[in-house]
């Protein structure tokens, strides 16, 4: 008896020292350094869309004639004062990336997440409950797949109009059947496992038992396939863009100056480089986020 | 206490898998009563369908298997006939059930305290502090040593044996009248069998709680049990008390299985084995269903299916061997 009183009072006074969760976690990201980085970035990239009025050095629809074309400053011809350079109608790059990151940090973020939920929530519902609702589940979702995204994403652009809106909309219905598939699977197989079981044996709600035994055991495939994800929506939005159904102009986003500088990335490489290169960091640091999630998702991880 | 008290009657039991390919009958007719306090053992080799009775009791049988026939009374309460909701409020609560694979039955994901205290917060109307409390003092009653610490790790850190001991403390947190065992030393070394099979006898003891102890093993029903039913292909071939059945076995099928388990002393002898295995079940074989495997088998036997009879009160047995009163 003594021992363990002794024992009690060693664990009141573990959990005083040890802080707060919230502490633990800090702690934890820093221990992985491309989850720190993943962060960091994330971060940055989040202010520059809240301040772009602020930083963006000019309008980013202002055009300029005598200025087109102008190179990034350290190439010949290039200067101080635009510095990663002109388009082809003399507008400052760096300020359309500036803005451009608002609308597709908006549109591949928001997309995914509603994506996500339907998917996850049909994805458990269809392989916990089995049977009739999953034979009619899963076909709408071979629906959906026979479907190309694009034809789709174009039909219900056309129809309800292109904006912001209706675009996170499209991107997140054609994007749900994966999450719904994967999850799916994985419920059907967590299911089976003993402590599912034992939870109906104390009498644990099915809603319950998804929430609480299914869930967390599927989430962490649904976080890594979110964050690719993300890259994905925001190249999709690129295509519609392209296409004349994506983001309108004057509106700015990564996509659509991308595609506008392809036409140049012979003659002109920066139009399309830069804003490439804003897409492919911000979904590498998201896919950094997304795996240093999964790890600490994991008890087994825990110091 | 009473004694004889009745607490489970099952009669008549029918639990059918209806497939595609055809109906499989896993338990046909099965029909036994507990009474409180008592430990009553199933046996039986896989696939007789001890376990699809246990979960057929606990209504947790999953499509598509049904239960098409029979009655199950627990107390006063016809189970089979209880909408889902009052089932529910049933499980873990007065009935609870632990699982062959103690490894499994905890969720990775959530701490050994924050399931036990589920049960508890689930079946009794309390604040999460005094679930702690309770579910505390349930972990140190089943001998976990520094049962605070336990309470905040999760599963993966605690081996077999104290995983099944955080199981059994799990399904006696709401102090259960009926506790069903579905193999629940399978997976564990026999030192830690050992320990726990005396916790479960300890326990039951003090709380009046019976066990329905699922195993293939009978030295673990000499241990614990007060009755057994012996299974075959989804039947009891024989059901008596203990003492009866290892003293006088009669059952050809029974007496099979005590002549395949090791003995101590008769170490240079070659262990007897019962030829063959459970039929599946596309060919069951007609009339008794242990025919082709039965040493004794005479002409009736392959053409009609025996009855389980009274040899005396206390000891039923399904054979023609012992057809009005023959030994």
């Amino acid at each position: 008896m003594v021992v363990e009183h002794k024992n009690s009072d060693q664990h009141l006074i573990d959990s005083k020292t040890n802080g707060s969760s919230w502490k633990i976690w800090l702690k934890r990201l820093w221990k992985s350094k491309t989850g720190t980085v993943g962060l960091l970035v994330i971060f940055i990239v989040i202010l520059t869309a809240i301040l772009a009025p602020v930083l963006a050095p000019f309008n980013p629809n202002e055009i300029d004639p005598e200025k087109m074309l102008v190179p990034p400053f350290w190439s010949e011809g290039g200067s101080i004062e635009h510095l990663l350079g002109t388009d082809n109608l003399g507008r400052d790059i760096l300020s359309r990336i500036l803005y451009g990151s608002r609308v597709s940090l908006l549109v591949g973020i928001s997309s995914v997440v509603l994506a996500g939920i339907l998917g996850v929530f049909i994805g458990l519902i269809s392989g916990y409950y089995g049977g009739f609702l999953d034979t009619i589940l899963m076909r709408i979702v071979d629906a959906f797949l026979a479907i190309p995204n694009i034809l789709f994403a174009l039909v219900f652009l056309a129809v309800f109009g292109p904006s912001v809106v209706t675009l996170i909309f499209v991107l997140g219905i054609t994007n749900w059947v994966s999450y719904a598939r994967i999850v799916r699977g994985e419920t059907l197989s967590v299911k089976e496992r003993e402590f599912v079981k034992a939870a109906r044996a104390i009498g644990v709600k099915n809603m319950m038992i998804i929430m609480r035994h299914i869930l967390p055991n599927v989430i962490s495939s649904f976080i890594v396939i979110s964050t690719l994800s993300v890259a994905t929506t925001i190249i999709m939005e690129a295509s519609l863009s392209f296409l004349g159904l994506g983001i309108q102009p004057p509106t700015v986003s990564w996509g659509g100056i991308l595609s506008d500088g392809r036409d140049y990335l012979a003659t002109s490489w920066w139009l399309a480089t830069f804003p490439g290169l804003a897409i492919t960091i911000t979904v590498l640091a998201i896919i950094f986020l997304g795996d240093w999630l999964r790890d600490i998702l994991d008890p087994r991880t825990k110091g | 206490m009473s004694e004889d008290k009745i607490l489970l009657k099952v009669e008549n039991l029918h639990t059918y898998f209806i497939t595609e390919t055809g109906t499989v009958p896993s338990v046909n007719g099965v029909s036994f009563e507990m009474n409180e306090g008592e430990t009553v053992a199933i046996v039986g080799e896989s696939g007789s369908g001890k376990s699809v009775t246990s979960l057929s009791i606990m209504g947790l049988i999953e499509s598509p298997g049904k239960i098409v026939n029979g009655k199950i009374k627990f107390k006063d309460k016809e189970l089979n006939k209880l909408q889902e909701k009052e089932y529910r409020h049933l499980r873990g609560n007065e009935i609870a059930m632990i699982f062959q694979e103690p490894l499994t039955s905890l969720n990775p994901l959530f701490t050994v305290g924050n399931q036990i205290s589920e049960t508890i917060v689930l079946h009794q109307k309390i604040d999460k502090k005094t679930a702690r409390k309770q579910s505390i003092e349930m972990l140190r009653h089943v001998g976990i040593p520094s049962p605070e610490k336990v309470y905040d790790s999760y599963p993966h850190v605690l081996s077999g044996g104290m995983r099944q001991r955080v199981m059994i403390a799990m399904a006696l947190s709401c102090r259960p009248y009926l506790l069903i065992a579905d193999e629940p030393t399978t997976a564990l070394d026999v030192t830690i069998q050992a320990q726990i099979l005396n916790l479960m006898r300890n326990l039951s003891k003090k709380h009046g709680t019976s066990i329905l102890l699922i195993t293939h093993d009978l030295g673990v029903v000499a241990e614990m049990a007060d009755k057994v039913i012996v299974m075959y292909a989804g039947q009891v071939v024989e059901y008596t008390d203990v003492f009866t059945l290892f003293r006088e076995p009669k059952h050809p099928y029974t007496k099979g299985l005590l002549n395949s388990t090791p003995k101590f002393f008769e170490t240079d002898e070659k262990l007897e084995s019962i030829e063959g295995t459970v039929p599946t079940i596309n060919d069951m074989p007609k009339g008794c269903k242990f025919h082709p495997r039965c040493p004794y088998a005479m002409e009736k036997c392959v053409v009609e299916e025996p009855q389980i009879m009274t040899r005396f009160p206390g000891h039923q047995i399904r054979c023609w061997l012992y057809e009005e009163g023959g030994n």
